[in-house]
């Protein structure tokens, strides 16, 4: 029997606002961030967070079904 | 000599004498050049007991051994004093078009001793340096100075200019090349000023560069440069510039925000972003000598309150400063203000700190219309930073005028003791916008033991810890966790070495971050001739560092200053670091164990600094203690 789905809103942070505009990502609904993670594509070589509610998630977090995501890209400097 | 001309120029002002002093290659190569060639200058000339605006105090300026090579991010150079706003040594590097030039024209630094008796430049041309008087242009802001000098002495010539701020002594007062690069940091531009000298004009050289090795440097440039163009960091600061991540920082809790007060705020995050700077106001990208990166904004706004013509464009630091940390998510505002802060040549990261720590001690009621002369200081409210505070902090006009100049520590402390809690400063240098509880607990670490005060750059701390590079040729494969003090120390012994030969040999920290130790290394040997091994280049980085501290230490300051305020150290209120703790006692004192450093007078050991060939400097300073 195929699993239940959910719908996960999935937006970008700094410098991936323009690479990863605003848009749903659809997920068993057993997902974990590894699994989000796995479905984005955005440039080789950056390393990306994901924040729910501001606040940071491990991979293995489990996502809901209505979450909004933030992935944030890890360049640091300024 | 090879990369170096092993050619400093001595000008006294007083009388007007220039000197040539000619350095053993031995110098370079245990000082490297740069920040570390300049604090071995400053050991040498300065009097350590003149006050830094004083007619005896001594403004060193000193390229790194790869100024003049064409290759991205190496034409830089450092300027060292003791700062009027620390008492501390002052450092600050700076790119450009000034650096070159300056090699080209045969030299490798200039130390400035002296006062000229009027307003006057110092002209470089042909090799040879002349005081020139220019009455005409005291008083005028940089922009106005610049446009002037220009005039008179060519299209191609690359100027140092103070603004109005430098020449009233503000101790956070900056020095700007071409009026975009800037010596932002501990007050240069009002030593500048001190001096009587609104500019260092150098006219374009001819001299073509000896490498030790010129087919290998040659093969490296070749190499490098596309590798530099390409790396994911390069194309961010290209496409965004230095603020192109504000919005990814501020979700890591690394943006302080309202004096410190809280590290998420969505909104500020959105409208202050680098792509949103892009989006809105940038008409074309600037860049230093030969860097491919070209990270510089150059922004325009063309209507409402805050309208400014095509001009530089703010930095990350100057958005933080002074939109974030004073509560505006206003990005035209934060162009206007910085853009002011440039032409009067102010530093936007005190100027912003010192008008922030007002705002809340003016909220909190311990600082009243009687300290501000009438004025209410508010969050966000930008019309009177940029009407009124930022113009009377450059002219210490009025008393909210003279207060905020003194930046934050004394400001403070002029008010009432107490009222330091809000100022987040080390050594009484306002920390830059990166706050350690969320950007990483190595960052308290690394503002702590900075010789010259809360510094993300003097060690590469800030790029290690947020795992923005790797140098596994050299031990570091930690993997590190931003919030903890795990490993912390450990790391923080190498980002010292690291971020020492990087200001010393004047690599800029974004270009470089693409290569790895060994071809930092191996591009220094190959233009300089050095011969460093991995070791030898580590412990010429060491060496500079215990140098400058045993400097401070002569300054009178001890293992007691390496702290930060209650501010940076309490829990977070916000954001992902929340009710986070800084393990910051055990840390700093395992950096001085592993440091081999005294805890008490904050200097190396003896044992220590004979190891780095610091003789004579550690029988100095140990005798005196003695």
């Amino acid at each position: 029997m195929e699993k239940e789905k959910i719908g996960i809103t999935v937006e970008g942070a700094g410098v991936l606002r323009k690479e990863l505009f605003k848009h749903t990502v659809t997920l068993d609904c057993d997902a974990r961030v590894e699994d989000l993670a796995k479905k984005i594509k955005i440039k080789k070589g950056l390393q990306i967070a994901f924040f729910r509610n501001g606040k940071r998630l491990n991979r293995n977090v489990k996502l809901h079904d209505g979450d909004t995501i933030k992935v944030v890209p890890l360049v640091f400097g300024g | 000599m090879y990369g170096n001309t092993g050619k400093i120029v001595y000008i006294n002002c007083s009388t007007g004498k220039t000197e040539v002093v000619s350095l053993d290659e031995d110098v370079y190569k245990k000082f490297i050049g740069g920040s570390g060639l300049a604090a071995k200058l400053f050991w040498d000339y300065a009097d350590f007991d003149a006050d830094p605006l004083s007619e005896k105090a001594v403004l060193i300026f000193t390229n790194g051994p790869l100024a003049g090579v064409p290759l991205s991010g190496t034409s830089r150079m450092s300027a060292v004093a003791r700062s009027p706003l620390t008492g501390a040594l002052a450092e600050s590097s700076c790119g450009g078009y000034f650096p070159p030039q300056l090699r080209y024209a045969g030299y490798d630094g200039i130390i400035i001793s002296g006062k000229c008796t009027v307003p006057s430049i110092i002209h470089i041309a042909h090799g040879s340096f002349n005081i020139v008087s220019s009455e005409e242009l005291w008083g005028k802001t940089v922009g106005e100075a610049y446009v002037k000098i220009k005039e008179q002495y060519g299209e191609r010539s690359r100027t140092l200019i103070i603004g109005p701020a430098g020449e009233h002594g503000v101790p956070y007062a900056c020095i700007l090349s071409d009026a975009h690069h800037a010596f932002g940091r501990c007050g240069l531009g009002a030593i500048m000023g001190s001096k009587n000298i609104k500019a260092i004009v150098i006219e374009p050289h001819q001299t073509i560069m000896k490498y030790f090795e010129e087919q290998k440097v040659k093969s490296l440039i070749k190499e490098l440069t596309p590798r530099i163009k390409e790396y994911i960091i390069s194309q961010v600061l290209h496409e965004f510039g230095s603020a192109g991540n504000l919005e990814g920082h501020m979700y890591t809790g690394d943006v302080p925000i309202k004096n410190w007060t809280s590290n998420f705020n969505e909104e500020m995050a959105e409208k202050l972003t680098g792509s949103t700077l892009t989006e809105k106001y940038l008409t074309k990208t600037g860049t230093c000598a030969y860097c491919v990166v070209a990270c510089k904004r150059i922004v325009k706004v063309d209507e409402g309150p805050y309208s400014i013509p095509e001009g530089p464009g703010p930095e990350y630091e100057t958005v933080a400063a002074l939109g974030c940390l004073l509560g505006s998510s206003d990005l035209a505002a934060v162009c206007k203000a910085g853009r002011l802060c440039n032409e009067f040549g102010l530093d936007s990261i005190s100027t912003g700190a010192t008008i922030a720590w007002a705002m809340e001690a003016f909220e909190k009621g311990d600082l009243t219309e009687k300290d501000t002369g009438g004025i209410t200081l508010r969050w966000g409210d930008m019309p009177t930073v940029i009407d009124t505070i930022i113009p009377s902090i450059a002219r210490k006009e009025g008393p909210l005028g003279q207060l905020l100049s003194k930046g934050s520590r004394l400001a403070a402390k002029s008010i009432n003791n107490n009222l330091i809690k809000y100022t987040a400063q080390s050594k009484g240098l306002e920390a830059p916008m990166h706050d350690p509880r969320g950007g990483g607990h190595g960052h308290a670490l690394a503002y702590a033991v900075s010789p010259r005060g809360a510094c993300h750059v003097s060690t590469a701390m800030h790029f290690m810890e947020t795992g923005a590079c790797n140098y596994p040729e050299i031990g570091f494969e930690f993997d590190l966790e931003a919030l903890t003090d795990e490993k912390k120390p450990e790391t923080m012994v190498l980002a010292t070495a690291i971020g020492s030969i990087e200001n010393s040999a004047c690599f800029c920290q974004y270009a470089d971050r693409s290569l790895t130790f060994a071809e930092m290394v191996g591009i220094l040997n190959a233009v300089s001739g050095y011969h460093y091994s991995l070791q030898d280049a580590l412990d010429a980085g060491w060496r500079i560092y215990h140098l400058k501290r045993l400097i401070n230490h002569r300054f009178g300051l001890r293992a007691c200053d390496d702290a930060l305020t209650e501010r940076m150290l309490e829990p977070a209120r916000d954001g992902e670091p929340q009710g986070i703790m800084i393990n910051f006692d055990s840390m700093i004192q395992r950096f001085y164990e592993l440091m081999n450093m005294d805890n008490v007078e904050g200097v190396a050991t003896v044992d220590t600094l004979h190891k780095y060939g610091l003789e004579q400097e550690a029988a100095i300073v140990w005798k005196k203690r003695k």
